[in-house]
């Protein structure tokens, strides 16, 4: 009985820690627009970028090309987005979106706006994206 | 007037189950159960007259329902949300305890009455003290409600439309019917729990207590197999996004409990007729139950990300508490029984009976608990690190893919498998046909496709597990007539034979492309030829909805676009869906700019053949129809 106890501890042991191994190199982080600064230039990794859509900067171009910016008040970054944009979608909306940075604009195609049972209030709700919702 | 009749007849219901836990009168508890019954179907229909009757002086119903909503969504909108998905779980667990005093017991005493109506009083208990869908509405919001009250007989403020429910919810029928059904499956992992855990803290317990718990598991198990299909099936065809399964967190707590009663209706074999394996069984048992919980709270407490999760208050600290109490009472009996848990045989032949479970068991585990790292790692990460972030799917495919792969080549030695080690050579020399064939098959298929080892792999597993057990099945057709728990493994086994052969087509062969479109088009993708026909708009009550007709051979289909009215205006975009066996092509609109279109075109393969397998496994029910 303690012998089994025991290999089904190791395997346990072994099992959460190839897990977690395999999930840390397959995450897609969450970033602000000021977090993910460093990472306009440098990298070209998906990840998923919040903020809120800066009033006047959405531009609609061809064949469902639209171009905004998006900031958390702090950093303002270029978005160039293909795909499909919720009716909702409108200035100083918060959104996640997913892409990745080339050359210092982000290129995403799906768009999170929030969407759950919960209305949002037509008195301006104050979002805070560190506690987004999808 | 619904509301106050609603509340007052929640608190008869708590009541009733009150007495029925103190109450140690061995006549009384089958007529409180009844009442309990009673109580909780009244309920149940209370709530669907009001949400028909559009009782929008109900908080939920303001909220959650609308006067636009058509009837069959008005409907399902019960479940819709929180406060209304409690009382259809209510309903379901007294359903159970219906059937359990009915069918599943045998004990004298009367543990297992009071550890299942105290579970129901824990249940019912959230609808008294914190939000009940009864509650009536006491301040109106722009749309529907802001605050309630969980008193009777108040001066309540009814508002003038509802906010409908959450336009996802409301786009195909398949959403009335998977909640429940689901329901079915997930909530009744509680009759093992309540079965092993009664029966253990008995003194004089039963030895057939496993015998029981395990025909107690088998039907949910059924149901939770057709659930979690039916989900699928509903996200393939409405979500627009070309897949069925995202491993979101509410698919995996579901996934979870289904690895966990899979594993113990294997292992629960060896104790039948060996006495093997005692503690281990009590340990699943409850582990069912209590992964079910557990997976409530992650995905009712709002502190995951996800498509499924509702958010509220409360409930999170309340499944917690809750999670805590049947944890201990797990521990507790799982304590006083050390004695009896070393009356369990050893398991001795590795290639016998035992040998096979206990190796199955290991795979289920391993896997039920890498998915539940999956499911939790975010949530430690950002409680650590205060950083969110989203597993990526490649995590599941690197560590379950192989773990499936084990688990087919483990059925293929199920047809024989008996209490005596399997001797290989003979096994071999028996199924050498079968074994050239399903090599054959195999080689014409990755010629066929130009597939990697992984397709070669699981495709010679699962072709000779589907032609062995085929066989096994015709020939032995006639004198069996296919009853018994024998046949619900064999049929079980080709189910899943036959779904991993669509799995890996699906996984491997799939390919899409996006193509900007004009009206009059035509198509060609692969080496098909689809024409693109005038688009029309339908303005609905409720929705706006963009059709776009393809036509393909003689058939045509709408790829749609639902834009809905009356909430967060979210468009949905619902696939055209042109059906083969071997492959659907699947076409979503992603964009529309006036007199254009950029449709994605997909090419899924092997999805009908993965839905007849999960239909067949799920049909393994009738081998335990007649007895």
């Amino acid at each position: 009985m303690k012998k089994n106890l025991f290999l089904i501890l190791f395997g346990v042991t072994i099992i959460v820690f190839a897990s977690i191994r395999i999930a840390s190199n397959n995450t897609i982080y969450y970033y602000t627009t000021t977090e993910a600064n460093y990472l306009a230039t440098t990298s070209n990794e998906r990840i998923k970028l919040g903020g809120f859509v800066v009033s006047d900067s959405v531009k609609k171009e061809n064949l469902g090309i639209t171009k905004f910016e998006i900031t958390d008040g702090n950093v303002t970054m270029q978005i160039n987005f293909d795909g499909f944009i919720p009716d909702l979608f409108q200035d100083n909306m918060g959104v996640i979106l997913d892409g990745y940075f080339d050359d210092g604009i982000f290129y995403s195609d799906d768009m999170l706006v929030k969407h759950d049972n919960e209305y949002i209030s037509e008195d301006g709700e104050v979002y805070n994206v560190e506690n987004y919702k999808k | 007037m619904i509301s106050s009749i609603g509340i007052i007849l929640t608190w008869f219901g708590f009541l009733n189950l009150i007495i029925l836990f103190i109450s140690s009168n061995k006549n009384l508890f089958q007529t409180l159960v009844r009442v309990n019954l009673l109580i909780h179907f009244l309920l149940f229909c209370i709530l669907e007259i009001a949400l028909f009757l559009d009782d929008f002086s109900l908080y939920y119903i303001a909220n959650h329902s609308a006067a636009s909503t058509p009837p069959l969504y008005k409907f399902a909108s019960l479940w819709g949300s929180l406060d209304g998905s409690i009382l259809l779980w209510n309903l379901v667990l007294s359903i159970y305890f219906y059937l359990y005093i009915k069918f599943y017991r045998a004990s004298v005493e009367l543990y297992d009455i009071k550890i299942f109506a105290s579970i129901l009083l824990f249940f019912s208990g959230f609808t008294i003290f914190s939000s009940s869908p009864f509650s009536g509405c006491i301040q109106l919001a722009s749309i529907g409600c802001q605050d309630f009250t969980l008193l009777p007989f108040q001066d309540l403020v009814t508002s003038e439309s509802g906010r409908g429910p959450n336009p996802l919810l409301q786009n195909h029928p398949l959403m009335a019917i998977h909640p429940p059904i689901l329901y079915l499956g997930y909530i009744g992992l509680v009759l093992p729990f309540v079965i092993a855990t009664s029966e253990l803290f008995n003194k004089h317990k039963d030895e057939n207590w496993i015998k029981i718990a395990e025909r107690a598991t088998y039907f949910p198990w059924v149901f939770l197999t057709a659930g979690i299909s039916l989900g699928a099936a509903w996200s393939y065809e409405v979500l627009g996004w070309g897949g069925y399964w995202a491993w979101d967190p509410v698919e995996n707590v579901s996934f979870i409990p289904w690895l966990l009663a899979t594993a113990f209706l294997h292992s629960s074999k060896t104790q039948i007729k060996e006495q093997t394996l005692i503690n281990w069984n009590y340990v699943l048992a409850c582990l069912m139950f209590l992964s079910v919980i557990f997976g409530t709270f992650i995905t009712r407490s709002g502190v995951l990300i996800s498509v499924h999760a509702f958010s509220n208050g409360n409930i999170g600290t309340y499944l917690l508490i809750g999670l805590f109490i049947f944890s201990f009472l797990f521990i507790f009996i799982g304590i006083r029984n050390i004695e009896y848990f070393k009356t369990s045989n050893k398991v001795e032949n590795l290639l016998g009976r035992s040998g096979f479970f206990v190796a199955n068991n290991i795979v289920l585990s391993a896997s039920a608990l890498i998915v539940l790292i999956g499911t939790i790692y975010p949530i430690f990460y950002e409680s650590f690190f205060s950083r969110q972030l989203t597993i990526g799917r490649s995590f599941y495919d690197i560590l379950i893919g192989p773990l499936l792969l084990i688990l087919v080549y483990l059925m293929i030695f199920s047809t024989k498998i008996s209490r005596v080690n399997l001797d290989f050579k003979t096994w071999l020399i028996g199924y050498q046909n079968e074994l050239n064939v399903s090599l054959l098959i195999s080689i014409i298929l990755t010629f066929y496709f130009r597939a990697s080892y992984k397709f070669v792999l699981t495709i010679f597993g699962s072709v000779l597990l589907v032609i062995i057990i085929g066989k096994n099945i015709v020939k032995r057709y006639k004198k069996t007539k296919l009853q018994g728990s024998y046949w619900t493994g064999q049929i079980s086994h080709l189910g899943i034979g036959i779904f991993t052969i669509g799995l890996i087509l699906n996984v491997t062969q799939s390919f899409s492309n996006e193509l900007i479109i004009s009206t009059g088009d035509i198509v060609n993708f692969g080496d098909k030829e689809f024409i693109i026909l005038p688009p029309y708009e339908e303005i609905k009550e409720e929705k706006n909805v963009i059709n776009l007709p393809i036509e393909f051979e003689d058939q045509e289909k709408n790829a749609t676009l639902n834009i809905f009215k009356n909430s967060s205006q979210q468009a949905i975009s619902s696939p055209a869906v042109f059906r083969s066996i071997e492959s659907d092509t699947y076409v979503t609109i992603k964009v529309i700019d006036d007199d254009k279109f950029k449709l994605i075109f997909r090419e899924n393969y092997g999805i009908f053949i993965l839905w007849l397998g999960l239909g067949i496994s799920s049909a393994s029910f009738l081998t335990r129809m007649r007895k």
